[in-house]
């Protein structure tokens, strides 16, 4: 299709052709209508032509912009414009090319927001399905020898982990917060920086984690022999509480409450015999046993995917000591942000004080800034100190950096605990 | 001003018969679809230019549901006024 411009002469010439009239008298019927659609706008602000379409006159309001080339912010005034709608026929018309294609309503799948949801669950019932394995695997072995039962909890852990790097963050961290915390407290780092620290962090537990589970494991043989099926059930129920309660906990990180609830969740069908021997602190057991006794329920519960209230008691506990410090940091850099509006708007928090430094002689507060965080990065350190980033040092002043988290990162922490 | 009234204000600038002119009206239609539908512009002396413009399509969320949904590409037909009467009409608020 070649665009060409037709203009009045020529629509004459085809308008006197259609109407059996001279292209004279063609053109003159056309600068006519012309002329009474420019009267109907001026008088009345509006033409409405049938099988063409609408002309009316719109008002604009005020609006300010900026000028590219200074910058300056213009005014513009409000004026008034004409627009023209073409009426539906004459729209169907012109589009008519292209009449076939129809607005198509996107399936789940075919782009990331969905994507990721549906990746979860596959993620889950992948989770399943490993767990159950895991658990007639580990019954079998439990009736033998509890150095099998080894095997089927390292085979977990990698598992685990591979959905980890599928299901993203919601998944991701709850299961990071719990594993870490089996052997190392300090793991809180790692979370922090969860996409890319999570394979290590992930993977060192599981050459411990069998060391929780065995003692518990073997006691249940006797249990086991009885009976056999249910217990297959809880195993499979209790991935369910795993996840459950992996979600509820999700940002919060753990030190203690997960290490208690690492072994109960990993071992609950196991456990929920006794904990006598176990080889887990004393705090520990107590709260195994309820959320052994709870867990069949609570997962059937969880499963169904609803919160039901049988979860709570197994999880208050933990919670409980966490809080403070998740909170503690919360407010840390709401406070902050509270105290300057460039913190406020910027896309960092301030979480704590990553070091002090000692100014130099003449060296000014937003030279180290830009040394140590960057250009444009002066507000935190201002705001943390109570110094303007031109503020000229002594030598010897002592400053503080920020340590600094993403506001994003926070916010969701926030929502998650 | 709509339908009828430009019909017999067109007759009666033009001296023929509002059913002749309702007629001519709908002949000088059909015949600037005929213009658009080989991809042409029409350009009017005086008057402005009916345009033919391709949108591209675009993924679009719903408001209500918020599904996505893929608009196809469409061609939709503008009309830019000849300068100076846009002009006339810009400042015919200010006054």
């Amino acid at each position: 299709m070649e665009k060409n411009k037709i203009n009045l002469d020529a629509l004459a010439t085809i308008l006197a052709g259609k109407c059996g009239i001279t292209k004279k008298e063609a053109q003159q019927f056309l600068s006519d209508f012309i002329y009474i659609i420019k009267i109907g706008v001026d008088a009345d602000n509006l033409v409405k032509i049938k099988g063409l379409g609408t002309f009316k006159v719109i008002d604009v309001e005020n609006r300010e912009s900026v000028n590219i080339n200074t910058g300056e912010r213009v005014l513009i005034e409000g004026h008034q414009k004409l627009t023209f709608t073409p009426d539906s026929t004459m729209k169907e018309l012109v589009n008519k090319p292209f009449s076939h294609f129809e607005t198509v309503i996107l399936k789940d799948g075919v782009d990331f927001p969905e994507e990721k949801e549906s990746e979860e669950e596959l993620a889950v019932e992948e989770e399943l399905a490993v767990e159950e394995e895991l658990a007639v695997e580990e019954e079998l072995a439990v009736e033998e020898e509890p150095a099998v039962e080894e095997e089927p909890a390292v085979e977990e852990e990698p598992a685990v982990v591979d959905e980890q790097k599928d299901v993203d963050e919601v998944v991701g961290p709850s299961f990071l917060a719990e594993e870490p915390v089996a052997e190392e407290p300090v793991a809180e780092e790692p979370f922090a920086e969860v996409p890319v620290a999570e394979e290590p962090v992930a993977e060192e537990p599981v050459a411990e984690e069998p060391v929780a589970e065995v003692p518990i494991a073997e006691e249940p043989a006797e249990h086991h022999k009885k009976s056999y099926l249910p217990w297959l059930l809880v195993a499979v129920l209790a991935c369910g509480v795993l996840f459950g309660v992996g979600y509820w906990l999700g940002s919060q990180k753990q030190v203690e409450p997960v290490v208690a609830e690492m072994p109960a969740e990993t071992t609950t069908p196991v456990e929920a015999t006794i904990p006598a021997e176990a080889p887990t602190p004393g705090e520990t057991t107590d709260s195994v046993e309820p959320e052994a006794a709870t867990a069949a329920e609570m997962a059937t519960a969880e499963i169904e995917q609803t919160a039901t209230e049988t979860v709570q008691p197994v999880q208050t506990e933990q919670p409980k000591e966490q809080k403070p410090a998740v909170s503690a940091q919360q407010k840390e850099w709401q406070k902050y942000d509270a105290m300057d509006q460039r913190v406020r708007l910027g896309a960092y928090g301030i979480v704590g004080v990553k070091e002090t430094i000692s100014a130099k002689e003449g060296e000014t507060l937003g030279r180290i800034s830009r040394r140590i965080l960057g250009p444009d990065m002066e507000c935190y350190v201002e705001v943390l100190n109570g110094m303007k980033a031109a503020d000229v040092l002594k030598a010897g002043q002592k400053v503080k950096i920020p340590q600094l988290e993403l506001k994003k990162r926070l916010k969701k922490q926030q929502k998650e605990s | 001003m709509n339908n009828k009234e430009f019909i017999s204000n067109l007759a009666l600038r033009t001296g023929l018969k509002a059913a002749k002119v309702q007629d001519m009206t709908n002949k000088m239609i059909d015949a600037m679809g005929e213009c658009f539908e080989e991809g042409n512009d029409i350009q009017l002396v005086n008057f402005g230019t009916f345009e033919l413009r391709k949108k591209m399509e675009r993924v679009m969320v719903s408001p209500t549901n918020g599904q996505r949904m893929l608009v196809p590409p469409k061609l939709t037909l503008s009309f830019k006024p000849h300068p100076a009467w846009r002009d006339s009409i810009k400042n015919k608020g200010n006054e």
